[in-house]
């Protein structure tokens, strides 16, 4: 069935979840330790409805989670809906906490400096500080 | 002959991050790369169910051939692709189209680099399923076949 979560990364944003086996296809809804997409997500209000997405995915309690973007050999713990929400609110956080682009992305990579690509950081953390 | 009553399984094929072009790289950064893309195949005794595709065509073909050898691939079966990637910024989307007839062992796959988007944002995803036709298959050949996904509403 499709789950209509609204704003996440994008606008109007979907999961797929097959309650049978507690699969939670999760889009871009949820990331799997790669640097998350924030560039649309450019008000606090914005972030926090990303946030709200979350719980609401949270709440059908899948088994499994699949990321739309995951490391290669990850598993599909449902564990990562918890670090999606924890990275963006540290991002929303550092975004008042900061003063220019380059400062959040380095702000940012002391918390995550293990992540898969870096460019999407980058790219949130300009679109915010230009 | 079958039991329906199994559960239906799944699998996750990562499409690893490439390269991009970019004329704003990340401090310390020798290139932009484009995060890794997640597909799941989701399947019972007989038909499955691709979720997302990646961008590229040489990306689907690795995508096809993974669906088609994965051993979990269901006989005579239907495919469906869903995708919730209308997001624009992305531009365009390859439908894989992992293309089995006849002959088991002269597969042929075809890929489709399909649908380039308009810009802007704010597009619906009009049809997320499209269901093949499975007697496409032919005389007792298997026909596995994600077709290309189709949008409407983009401004």
């Amino acid at each position: 069935m499709a789950v209509e979560v609204g704003h996440t990364d994008t606008d109007n944003t979907t999961c797929l979840y097959v309650p049978s086996i507690g699969l939670l296809v999760a889009g871009d809804v949820a990331y799997n330790d790669v640097h998350q997409y924030l560039t649309e997500c450019r008000t606090h209000e914005s972030r926090l409805e990303w946030i709200a997405a979350l719980d609401k995915v949270e709440a059908l309690n899948p088994s499994a989670v699949i990321a739309g973007h995951k490391r290669v050999d990850n598993d599909d713990s449902p564990r990562i809906i918890e670090e999606t929400r924890q990275y963006i609110r540290d991002f929303d956080r550092l975004v008042e906490g900061t003063a220019t682009s380059r400062e959040l992305y380095d702000r940012m990579l002391d918390l995550y400096p293990n992540r898969v690509n870096r460019g999407a950081l980058w790219r949130s953390a300009r679109a915010i500080k230009g | 002959m079958h039991n329906h009553t199994k559960l239906l399984s799944w699998k996750v094929f990562v499409t690893p991050g490439v390269a991009t072009v970019s004329d704003d790289l990340p401090p310390g950064e020798a290139v932009r790369m484009w995060s890794p893309i997640s597909s799941t195949l989701i399947y019972g005794e007989r038909d499955a169910v691709l979720v997302d595709a990646p961008t590229t065509v040489e990306q689907a073909e690795a995508l096809a051939d993974w669906v088609v050898n994965s051993g979990k691939e269901p006989d005579d079966n239907i495919c469906h692709s869903w995708s919730w990637r209308p997001f624009l910024r992305h531009r365009h989307i390859a439908g894989p189209i992992p293309h089995r007839q006849g002959d088991r062992h002269r597969r042929g796959l075809r890929t489709h680099a399909s649908a380039s988007l308009a810009s802007g944002h704010g597009g619906a995803l009009e049809q997320a399923v499209s269901r093949s036709n499975p007697g496409a298959a032919g005389d007792g050949g298997a026909a596995l076949r994600a077709t290309p996904l189709t949008w409407k509403g983009m401004t």
